[in-house]
């Protein structure tokens, strides 16, 4: 570690003196890390990082990043471990994204290096104590990703220094040479950081055969090798020594003891200063081998000399106590210790009492117990070894008195010792449900017992650490109300000491437990309330008081989740993006937010289009930081993050850039699931299901990128881009038998992929006038579509599409593109309508394709052929109705007049003479053929059959009004109750009338607008701008009595209107009108 | 004729070594950043001044050790009692007190005073173990004190002997300020550590609340001395003004490139945040910037170590406060 720091320091005090501009920060920074006080670096930046001097602000994010790693690489507890390297990783990433070419690039790139390599190094160390071969195999699997990832970084490190060497060959002054020597120096760190890696790459090697572990010692020796080539650097250099310790323990590994010893111990005995560092470890590490090596004549007094030179170690390295080394030492002489004491003790005979311990070795056996707890509470490498040491010892301790009666337990220390050998006794090997109640029972009733027995002379930490672990007994022994009710006293009360957080954090699952009792027992959304009101103050409570203990975490999960159950979209997103990578539950929760993002990006959600934006680039970032699944790890977990990455897709297909990375990225993401699935544990039911998710995403994502190229025009490219999964598509829509899980629900939509897939080639086809294939995606999306129908619907859907964007060219003028396109299409269509003899459904399509594209006379003469129904059902009737007003309609738009009126005059003296939609086609002939007055006078008959309606609905909405004011004023629950039946009354007057109402307003609208357009005709201008003002005056009124109904519900309508006729917006606003001119 | 060589060759190595035997004193200039520096040579003379080495004379107050070339007798006694100092204080006391006995020493007053000096102030390391160590602690560093009025060793003396004084039960502040008094007003005293004195009686003023007793002295000092200046801010700042006085002194230290000045600066920041119990640690960052960075000044550093050490233990980390404490006591 150390190294490092001084190796870049002169370089990069060199390189920063822009800081010095005002105080130097890194100075001080540097120094607190130097002297062991990185926490309080990290705090020092991140206060500093609010307002951070302009000099500072590009190197912030690096110095807190090594802040962090000293502090992750000085921490026991594995969790919160975890949580800093998360930490430390993200911010030297963030440094190297934002400044790739900063002078300290180079510096950033090494450290994050050697911190994957960090990384790695924990896992593979759990995994070698590991006692589970799955677990182990998991976490070895987990850590090899990483070594070569370091490997990765640490060449990529080397290659940044060794240009900036290159640049540097001669250099022209004192500080250049400097800045050489740092990087050379930097250079050599990275070399030997590569010699450990290759190292730990070697150790996650499989050794189950003959052939395995050759190969793995081959590695070693690679590794040794490289290694060895740094020992020539000059002993005035660390690294020299570094090198020497790593050579010494590569032979360790393949089980040269003896000579790694001996190198240990020479290392050991070095006095240079530059050999300090590697001095203090090799001690460390000559003392162990020395106290495993069995084969000393003198075991006893071999033991004695241990103890004391660990004992010794352990004080000349005070500060070193809480790291991994100090805790090893820590194991070690308890380990020896306990060999000391048991040297002297005599073997019980079997089924004899326990004999009595003499008070030496109680006194002794009490010390080790001391130590253990000391490794156990860590919760570091050793503590699982050390809580099994320790059951044994308490075990000695106690005697049978830990499992007898209750009563027997005098003190506290008594009670507390049994509870840890039960709860010991519950991790050894499967249980019943009933024998895991019993000893979770027991376990509680001992714990209880002993905090009745607690006085001031117990141990405040001990007895602290009882309270916690009842709140988990209660949990875990299917008490979740005990749980919560005592977890919350012991966080809030301060009781649990260091484990507060812990104790709440069983609480809160305490809580959630409860709300999925009731809800499986189908308890009332109103009857949750008052628990989940709870979680959520407990849960804020935890994050307020607690906001760095990594069981905070689980409070923020629980947040976010009913954040997002709140629909409260910003702060749900932003809750669950707290949540650190090393936190369990962590894929759900990353799934959870990238939810919450794309809920946001619905309409409804009530933001604007940068929060929206941003939410997805945020979502985005942390599910960007999640693992891919890996071989070996549990179901639950796989199919967690398959989920997250399947979510992760999802947002990417949000992406509106004109780059359209996101969508090649959504596509990657799902080709890479997809060729992962297989290897994964998977339930067999879920396998399928992730598979075709994955699919999908591949799918979805290839075809946005094609349809944005082709909103580009870059219709070649868009084609090109498809086709693969285009012909994908057609082999699977074209098997002749299905997979066999097309039925299940989850496939359809993949098929609606598919779908899309195909409609995109029958688009390209349509814009690039290629008739044929245009026929044969056609055919394909019939296939892909199964029932006809939906088929014309999405063909419908495409030609409507392409007419707007055909629109869109005529707006900006893009003639010879809009033409193109028009052709291309029309083209289609009249292909289509080629044969003699057509389907219904196709020719109604047609028809409605042609009259999407202005070419009304085509559409009228494709409507006028369509058959009278034979049978009389009323879907066919109710069809060949509409079919016969689409042809009112058509001939009216292709100037056929009379052809319409014709229709229309059958219409109305039959089943069309009540019916509005066929009264407003009758108005518009009217108006179409100039007939204003009659027009006019249609309209006003029937706003008249329509008047009582809008009376109606308006009263409706006065005794809604009445109601709200009624409830308001309430004095009590009768009054409440009375104004909730009115309201209720009054709303559902309103529902019944609103339809018609809205009628009402529309024919209303056309009466204007014909008079209007009458109004247009008057020859003298004085008479006509007096009728248009009239017109204008006549809105203007409107406005004032229902300010929604032209403000708002026909806006847009009457804006028409001032475009029919400019002087009419000029009237409008001599009239005073407002709402029509104010946006 | 083989044994004649070697004879020979060990003699010549002795010889050497006799000749090029010599005083060495280590030392921090003032206000550089120098880092510490030492001179070897022949010490002419000493005194209050400092130490005289050809034509140079080291100021007391820069002065960090000496180590004299002792006399042929003692030679191999003398780095025994050197080394047993960082094993066992008591054991080191022991040897340097056999050391006192021997008869080389009696014409070599300077050797035999620093010995002295030695005892007294390993004799306060042990001041901690209790009120009679710490009381036995104070008694020898006066006896010493009372008998070298002229010595350079007075200096990092009075340093010890004030802090000391302050960890009575109740701490003797008019001691501690009455043993600063007087060596800001001893005769040759340099005027570094005369003021030095002054403010650190300007100091226990101010950490006693007699805020009007501080401006006194304050004014009497002259004023283009900016510690002056900053000391007089620190003087003003109340609880509800340590916001402005914090904005002042960081003006200062932006303004100024003398580390010493600094390091006061930020030692009066902390002791600013210190009267505001919501501001704990920014003080502690403050005096941080003294330990860390700004370390030159012997006298800033003590102040700083010794206030980190008490809060330290106010945010309840007791490693990091027992850590400064024994670095106060020079462990």
């Amino acid at each position: 570690m150390r190294p490092v720091l001084v190796a870049l320091g002169l370089w990069a005090s060199i390189n920063i003196a822009c800081v010095r501009a005002e105080e130097p920060h890194v100075d001080l920074v540097r120094g607190l890390r130097a002297r062991g006080m990185a926490d309080l670096a990290v705090d020092y930046l991140l206060r500093l990082s609010t307002h951070p001097p302009e000099a500072f602000r590009a190197v912030l994010p690096l110095e807190l990043a090594k802040a962090r790693l000293d502090v992750a690489a000085g921490e026991s507890n594995e969790k919160k471990r975890a949580k800093q390297f998360d930490e430390a990783r993200a911010a030297f990433e963030g440094f190297l994204k934002a400044n790739p070419n900063h002078p300290l690039a180079a510096d950033a790139a090494l450290e994050l290096a050697r911190l994957v390599a960090f990384q790695g190094k924990h896992l593979l160390a759990q995994a070698r104590r590991a006692d589970e071969p799955a677990a182990r195999k998991d976490m070895i699997a987990r850590a090899r990703p990483l070594f070569a990832d370091a490997a990765a970084k640490l060449a990529a490190a080397a290659r940044q220094i060794d240009e900036r060497l290159g640049r540097l060959a001669t250099p022209a002054n004192t500080e250049e040479q400097g800045i050489k020597n740092s990087l050379s120096q930097a250079k050599l760190q990275a070399e030997l950081e590569s010699g450990i890696n290759l190292l730990n790459v070697a150790l996650t090697m499989p050794d189950n055969s003959g052939s395995e572990i050759k190969a793995r010692a081959a590695a070693i020796s690679t590794a040794r090798t490289t290694l060895e080539e740094l020992t020539k650097v000059g002993e005035d250099n660390p690294v020299h020594w570094a090198a020497r310790l790593w050579v010494a323990r590569c032979l360790d590994e393949v089980d040269n003891k003896a000579e790694a010893r001996r190198q240990f111990e020479s290392l050991a005995a070095e006095k240079t200063p530059a050999a300090e560092e590697a001095a203090r470890t090799a001690a460390f590490l000559a003392l162990r081998a020395a106290a495993e090596d069995r084969q000393s004549l003198n075991r006893s007094e071999q033991v004695k000399t241990a103890i004391a030179g660990v004992e010794e170690w352990l004080k000349k390295n005070r500060a070193a106590v809480n790291s991994a080394d100090g805790q090893v030492a820590r194991y070690l002489l308890a380990v020896l210790l306990e060999e000391q004491s048991q040297a002297g003790t005599n073997r019980d005979k079997p089924g004899a009492p326990a004999a009595p311990l003499s008070q030496s070795t109680r006194a002794q056996l009490s010390r080790i117990e001391r130590l253990l707890k000391e490794i156990v509470d860590a919760d570091g490498e050793y503590a699982e070894r050390a809580r099994r040491r320790r059951a044994a010892i308490l075990v000695s301790l106690l005697g049978d008195r830990a499992t007898g009666d209750l009563s027997r337990l005098v003190n506290f220390e008594e009670c507390y010792l049994a509870a840890q050998i039960e709860a010991f006794e519950l991790t050894q090997g499967k249980k019943s449900d009933a024998t895991t109640a019993k000893h979770y029972s027991r376990i509680a009733a001992t714990l209880r017992r002993g905090l009745m027995l607690a006085s001031r002379a117990d141990s405040p930490r001990d007895v602290a650490d009882a309270r916690a672990m009842l709140a988990y007994t209660y949990l875990a022994g299917g008490d979740p109300y005990a749980a919560a009710v005592y977890g919350e006293y012991v966080g809030k009360a301060d009781l649990g000491g260091t484990r507060n957080a812990e104790a709440t954090a069983y609480a809160l699952q305490g809580y959630a437990a409860i709300i999925a009792l009731d809800r499986e027992r189908n308890e009332s959304e109103n009857d949750l309330k008052p628990d989940q009101e709870r979680l959520r103050s407990l849960a804020q409570y935890m994050e307020k008081t607690w906001p760095d203990e990594p069981a905070t975490d689980f409070a923020r999960h629980q947040l976010g989740s009913l954040l997002l159950d709140d629909r409260n979209y910003v702060d749900a997103v932003a809750m669950l993006a707290r949540i650190a990578p090393s936190y369990p539950g962590v894929a759900q929760a990353r799934y959870q937010q990238g939810a919450a993002a794309q809920r946001a990006q619905a309409k409804d959600a009530n933001l604007s289009a940068e929060e929206k934006t941003n939410l997805l680039k945020q979502a985005i970032a942390s599910l960007e930081q999640l693992p891919d699944p890996l071989p070996g790890q549990s179901e639950e977990s796989t199919l967690a993050i398959c989920m997250a990455k399947c979510q992760l897709g999802n947002l990417y297909l949000y992406d509106e850039s004109t780059s359209g990375a996101n969508f090649v990225k959504a596509a990657e993401l799902g080709r890479s699931l997809a060729a992962l699935v297989p290897t994964l544990s998977l339930d067999a039911k879920m396998r399928p299901q992730v598979q075709i998710e994955a699919a999908k995403l591949m799918l979805a994502g290839v075809q946005s990128r094609a349809f944005l190229l082709t909103q580009a025009d870059q219709l070649e490219a868009a084609r090109l881009v498809l086709k693969p999964i285009y012909d994908r598509v057609t082999s699977e829509v074209s098997a002749t038998s299905p997979p066999e899980y097309s039925a299940e629900p989850w496939y359809e939509s993949y098929r609606e992929s598919q779908r899309q897939v195909v409609a995109l080639a029958l688009r390209l086809a349509i814009q690039e006038n290629q008739t044929e294939q245009a026929h044969v995606a056609l055919a394909l999306l019939r296939r892909a579509s199964g029932q006809l129908e939906s088929a014309n619907d999405r063909l419908l859907r495409l030609v409507y599409d392409l007419k707007r964007e055909a629109d869109e060219y005529k707006k900006k003028g893009e003639t010879e593109r809009r033409e193109k396109l028009e052709k291309g299409l029309v083209a289609f269509l009249d292909e289509l309508a080629r044969p003699k003899t057509l389907a219904d459904d196709v020719r109604l399509f047609l028809a409605q394709a042609y009259g999407g594209l202005e070419r009304h006379d085509r559409a009228a003469a494709l409507l006028a052929g369509y058959p009278t129904p034979k049978t009389g059902s009323d879907e066919n009737r109710s069809r060949y109705q509409n079919v016969r007003l689409m042809l009112a309609r058509e001939y009216r738009l292709a100037r056929q007049i009379d052809n319409a009126k014709t229709v229309l005059q059958e219409i109305l003296g039959s089943w069309g003479k009540t019916d509005l939609a066929v009264r407003r086609e009758k108005v518009f002939l009217l108006e179409d053929a100039g007939n204003y007055a009659d027009a006019v006078q249609e309209c006003r008959e029937i706003k008249r059959g329509l008047l009582s309606a809008r009376v109606d609905y308006d009263r409706a909405v006065r005794e809604e009004k009445a109601a709200d004011d009624a409830d308001r004023a309430a004095a009590n629950d009768n009054a409440r109750q009375r104004a909730a039946q009115d309201r209720a009354t009054a709303q559902a007057k309103k529902n019944a009338t609103q339809a018609r109402r809205e009628r009402y307003w529309e024919f209303d609208f056309y009466d204007t607008r014909i008079v209007l357009k009458s109004s247009q005709k008057v020859s003298d201008q004085a008479v006509r701008e007096q009728k248009i003002a009239a017109v204008a005056a006549s809105i203007k009124r409107l406005e004032d009595a229902y300010p929604d109904v032209v403000g708002k519900e026909l806006r847009d309508k009457f804006l028409e209107l001032f475009d029919l006729e400019p002087m009419l917006k000029r009237k409008y606003t001599e009239a005073d009108g407002k709402v029509l001119v104010t946006s | 004729m083989r044994r004649a060589f070697l004879f020979a060759v060990v003699a010549s190595l002795a010889l050497a070594s006799a000749a090029g035997a010599q005083d060495k004193v280590q030392f921090r200039e003032k206000g550089g950043r120098g880092g510490i520096q030492t001179v070897s040579g022949k010490i002419e003379a000493e005194s209050l001044a400092g130490i005289k080495m050809g034509t140079r004379t080291i100021p007391s107050g820069e002065i960090l050790d000496v180590q004299y070339e002792v006399p042929a007798l003692i030679k191999l006694d003398y780095p025994k009692a050197v080394a047993a100092e960082s094993k066992s204080p008591a054991d080191a006391i022991k040897e340097y007190e056999g050391l006192l006995k021997s008869p080389a020493l009696l014409n070599t007053k300077f050797i035999r005073r620093q010995i002295e000096f030695r005892i007294a102030m390993l004799a306060a390391l042990r001041a901690d173990e209790g009120p009679e160590a710490l009381s036995q602690a104070i008694d020898g560093l006066t006896r010493f004190k009372k008998d070298n009025a002229d010595a350079w060793q007075l200096v990092p003396l009075t340093r010890l002997l004030g802090r000391l004084l302050l960890q009575k039960e109740p701490p003797d502040v008019a001691g501690a300020r009455r043993v600063y008094d007087e060596l800001a007003g001893a005769k040759d005293v340099p005027p570094e550590v005369k003021a030095e004195c002054q403010f650190l009686v300007i100091d226990l003023l101010l950490q006693t609340g007699k805020l009007a007793d501080a401006r006194a002295r304050l004014a009497a000092l002259p004023a283009n001395d900016p510690r002056v200046r900053i000391y007089e801010i620190g003087c003003s700042a109340t609880a509800d003004t340590v916001a402005d006085a914090v904005r002042q002194l960081e003006e200062t230290i932006e303004r100024t490139s003398d580390r010493t000045l600094k390091a006061v600066a930020y030692n009066v920041i902390g002791d600013c945040y210190r009267r505001d119990p919501k501001k704990k640690k920014e003080a502690l960052y403050a005096y941080l910037w003294v330990d860390v960075v700004y370390n030159d000044d012997a006298a800033e550093v003590t102040k700083a170590v010794g206030r980190l050490a008490e809060l330290f233990a106010e945010l309840k980390d007791d490693d990091r406060a027992r850590k400064y404490r024994e670095r106060l006591k020079g462990k």
